[in-house]
C-alpha cells in the first residue's frame, strides 16, 4: 500500500509538472468553456443588433406598391424601397447581393383578382445565401398578408373563426425541470466524457508509453515495487486526472452560463429553479454511480493502449481513433425520442449519455438505470483487469 | 552471489516478426538466451562480454527480475528471482547505459523516491545522500529539475540512485553505452568501488577495453549460448590469439561453425 502511495504521489507531482497534460487536464476545461460561450454569445448579439441596425434595401419592380404591403413596410424595421426595376430581370438580377438585398413583383392585376377573390402570385427574389434579408422579407409578406386575409374575410362578411374550424390549445404538463433537463442533461454528459477521455488521456501516455520512451520503466521494475503496486499507482493519477479535467469542465459550463446570462436576458427563474432541483445530493450520487465507473473504464482503456506502444507518439496515434469511437455514442442524447431501456442499458456509454440526461430531467426509470450502472461497473473492472494484465506482460512493459 | 543455472529465455513472435524474420524463419518462438551458466561471487566483477542482441540485456533482465526465465534458474544472494521477486529487487541495484532519469523531478526529490519505493528511513536517507552529494559534489544541482542537468549530472544521479540503497549486488547493463569519456570513467569508478567494497558486481559490454580494465571473471555469449566462462586469468592465459578482440572474435566464428 505505502508503495502504490509513493508511486501515486510521485506520478501526481510528475504529470503537473508537464505543460502539455496540465493545458490538457487543468486549462483546456476551465478555458474552453467561457471563451466557446462567451465568444458565441457576443458574436449572436452582435449579429442580432447589426441586423436590427440594418436597412433592408428592397427592389420593386415596377413603379407602385400596395398600400397594406407599404403600411407594413412603414411599420416594421429599417427598409428602403427601391422602385422602378424592369420585367426584365437580367438587367438588375446581378444587384442581388449586392446594392439590393431583395426585390419583389407584385403582379399589375393583383387588385382585380383581390376584388373578384381569385389568388394573385408575387415573387421574391433572393438569393440563398442572404437568409438574413429575404426572411425579412417574407415576414414583411405575412404581415401584408394578415391585412389582405382580414380585408377579403369582412368583405365577405365571415368571422376569422370561419376559416379556422379547430383552435389548437396546448397545455405543456411537463415541469421545467424536464423541459431544461433534457437539453442540460444531454449536455452534461457529453461535456463530462469528453474531458474525462482528455483528462485521462495525456497522463496515461505520459506515465505508460512516455516512461518507456524515456528510460526509466526499467529503473521503476527493477525496483521493490511489484507491478501490481505500479500499475494502482499510476492508475489513480490516470484516473484522477479524468476525473478533475471532468469535474473543472462542468464547473466552468456552469460558471460560463451565469456569467453570460445578462447576454441572454436575465435568466427565467423556472430555469434557475430546474437547475437548483438538479444540484441535489440524490442526484448527485446517481450521476456519480455512472461516471466513477466510466472514468475507470477510460483510464484503464488508455493505459492499456498507451503500455502496448513504444513512444508517445505511437500511443497518440493508437488513441486518436479510438477518441471518436468514444465521442460518437455520447452525442445520442441529444436525439430526442431515444430513451433508455432494459436494452439499450447494457451499451457502454450510450448508456451513460442517456441516464444522465434522464437523471437531469428527473425522468429516470430505475430498472435500466441498475442495468447501467452494474454493467458499467462490470465493464470497468474487466477495463482495469486487462490493463493490469498489459502491465504484468513482459513483452508489453519492457523497451524493446 | 549471482548463480544462474541453464538459463533458457525465449519470446514468442507476432506475425509481423515474424514476416520481419524472412521465408527461412518458421518458428513462433524464438530463444534470446540458451542453457547459459554462470556464477558471479561477492567482491568480483563478472563481466558478460557480446555483440550487439547475443543475450546480454535479456540474461540481466532476468537477474533484475524484469522477465522470468523460460527455463532454468537464477538465484540472487540465494534468492530465486521468480519465487522471491521482491526481495531481489531490495538487493539490486541496476544501472544501463541507456537508464533514464525523471526529467522534471530534482535530484533530491528522485532519490527519495526510490529511497521509499526501498523502505529507508527518512534520517538513514539524510544521511546516505548527504554522503553521496558530497563525494560526487552535487549540492550545486540538488534542487534543479533534472530535465536542465548536463549529461554528467545526471549521470552522477543515475550512480546514486543505483547504490544509494546500499544494494548486495550491482547489475550495468551496457553502462558506459553512449557516454563521453569522462562519465564513463567515472561509472568504471564506481564499478571498482562496488568490488572493494565486498559487492557482487555483473555487468555487460561490447567494449574489449572495459573487460581488459574490469574483469576477474568473464563470459563470452553468442547467439544467446556461452561460448565462454571461467576466470578473466585463465582466459587470457588460454588465448589463442594475440588480443582480446582478435579472441572473441574467434570464438564467436568457431561457434558460428558447431
Amino acid at each position: 500500500m505505502s508503495n502504490i502511495r509513493t508511486i501515486f504521489l510521485k506520478e501526481f507531482k510528475d504529470v503537473l509538472r508537464d505543460r502539455r497534460t496540465v493545458y490538457a487536464m487543468v486549462l483546456a476545461p476551465v478555458l474552453i468553456y467561457p471563451l466557446i460561450i462567451t465568444v458565441f454569445t457576443q458574436v449572436m448579439r452582435l449579429q442580432n443588433e447589426k441586423a436590427q441596425e440594418k436597412v433592408l434595401k428592397l427592389g420593386i419592380v415596377g413603379q407602385t406598391l400596395p398600400p397594406e404591403f407599404a403600411a407594413v413596410l412603414d411599420q416594421f424595421g429599417k427598409n428602403e424601397t427601391i422602385l422602378g426595376l424592369s420585367e426584365d430581370t437580367a438587367q438588375w438580377m446581378s444587384l442581388i447581393g449586392d446594392s439590393l438585398d431583395a426585390a419583389l413583383a407584385f403582379p399589375a392585376d393583383m387588385d382585380t383578382k383581390f376584388n373578384s377573390l381569385e389568388q394573385s402570385t408575387v415573387t421574391l427574389y433572393y438569393r440563398a445565401t442572404e437568409e438574413e434579408a429575404s426572411s425579412r422579407v417574407e415576414g414583411l409578406l405575412a404581415g401584408a398578408q394578415q391585412i389582405w386575409v382580414g380585408q377579403r374575410l369582412a368583405a365577405l362578411q365571415l368571422d376569422p373563426a370561419a376559416i379556422e374550424p379547430v383552435l389548437i390549445k396546448r397545455v405543456d404538463l411537463s415541469s421545467s425541470r424536464e423541459k431544461i433537463g433534457q437539453t442540460l442533461g444531454a449536455m452534461v454528459p457529453y461535456f463530462f466524457m469528453i474531458f474525462c477521455f482528455l483528462g485521462c488521456m495525456y497522463p496515461a501516455i505520459d506515465l505508460g508509453a512516455g516512461e518507456k520512451e524515456r528510460g526509466t520503466m526499467e529503473t521503476l521494475l527493477s525496483s521493490p515495487a511489484s507491478r501490481l503496486e505500479i500499475f494502482l499507482g499510476k492508475f489513480g493519477v490516470v484516473a484522477l486526472g479524468g476525473l478533475t479535467s471532468a469535474m473543472l469542465a462542468i464547473g466552468s459550463l456552469a460558471l460560463s452560463i451565469q456569467f453570460n446570462s445578462q447576454s441572454f436576458g436575465e435568466l427565467p427563474p423556472e430555469f434557475t429553479e430546474s437547475m437548483s432541483s438538479m444540484v441535489q445530493p440524490g442526484t448527485l450520487v446517481m450521476l456519480f454511480l455512472l461516471l466513477l465507473p466510466l472514468t475507470v473504464f477510460f483510464a484503464s482503456t488508455l493505459m492499456t493502449l498507451s503500455i502496448s506502444a513504444q513512444s508517445f507518439k505511437e500511443a497518440q496515434s493508437l488513441i486518436s481513433p479510438v477518441m471518436i469511437l468514444v465521442m460518437l455514442p455520447t452525442l445520442v442524447a441529444f436525439v430526442p425520442g431515444i430513451e433508455l431501456t432494459t436494452t439499450n442499458a447494457w451499451i457502454p456509454i450510450f448508456n451513460v449519455s442517456l441516464a444522465a440526461r434522464d437523471i437531469l430531467a428527473g425522468t429516470l426509470a430505475t430498472g435500466p438505470f441498475i442495468i447501467a450502472v452494474v454493467s458499467l461497473f462490470a465493464l470497468a473492472f474487466l477495463g482495469m483487469m486487462v490493463s493490469l494484465r498489459y502491465y504484468k506482460s513482459e513483452r508489453n512493459v519492457l523497451p524493446s | 552471489m549471482i548463480e544462474i543455472e541453464q538459463l533458457s529465455k525465449s519470446f514468442e513472435l507476432s506475425r509481423r516478426q515474424r514476416k520481419e524474420m524472412g521465408s527461412d524463419f518458421s518458428g513462433k518462438i524464438v530463444y534470446a538466451v540458451r542453457d547459459v551458466s554462470l556464477t558471479a561471487k561477492p567482491g568480483r566483477i563478472f563481466s558478460l562480454l557480446g555483440a550487439n542482441g547475443a543475450g546480454k540485456t535479456t540474461t540481466l533482465r532476468v537477474v533484475a527480475t524484469m522477465l522470468r526465465p523460460s527455463a532454468g534458474s537464477v538465484r540472487v544472494c540465494g534468492f530465486d528471482t521468480v519465487r522471491d521477486a521482491a526481495i531481489v529487487r531490495r538487493k539490486l541495484g541496476f544501472l544501463t547505459g541507456s537508464t533514464g532519469l525523471y526529467t522534471r523531478l530534482t535530484p533530491v526529490e528522485l532519490l527519495r523516491y526510490f529511497a521509499d519505493l526501498h523502505g529507508m528511513p527518512r534520517d538513514l536517507f539524510e544521511q546516505r545522500k548527504k554522503h553521496y552529494f558530497d563525494l560526487f559534489d552535487m549540492h550545486p544541482f540538488a534542487d534543479r529539475q533534472i530535465g536542465k542537468l548536463s549529461t554528467g549530472m545526471k549521470q552522477k544521479v543515475s550512480i546514486v540512485r543505483t547504490v544509494l540503497h546500499d544494494p548486495e549486488v550491482l547489475v550495468f547493463d551496457e553502462p558506459t553505452s553512449g557516454l563521453d569519456v569522462i562519465t564513463a570513467r567515472n561509472i568504471i569508478e564506481l564499478i571498482r568501488d562496488c568490488r572493494a567494497q565486498g559487492k557482487t558486481v555483473i555487468f555487460s559490454t561490447h567494449i574489449m577495453s572495459e573487460v581488459e580494465m574490469l574483469s576477474d571473471d568473464l563470459a563470452i555469449i553468442h547467439r544467446g549460448s556461452l561460448v565462454f566462462s571461467g576466470t578473466y586469468e585463465h582466459f587470457k592465459s588460454n588465448m589463442q590469439t594475440s588480443n582480446l578482440s582478435d579472441e572473441f572474435v574467434r570464438l564467436a566464428t568457431s561457434a558460428e561453425k558447431v
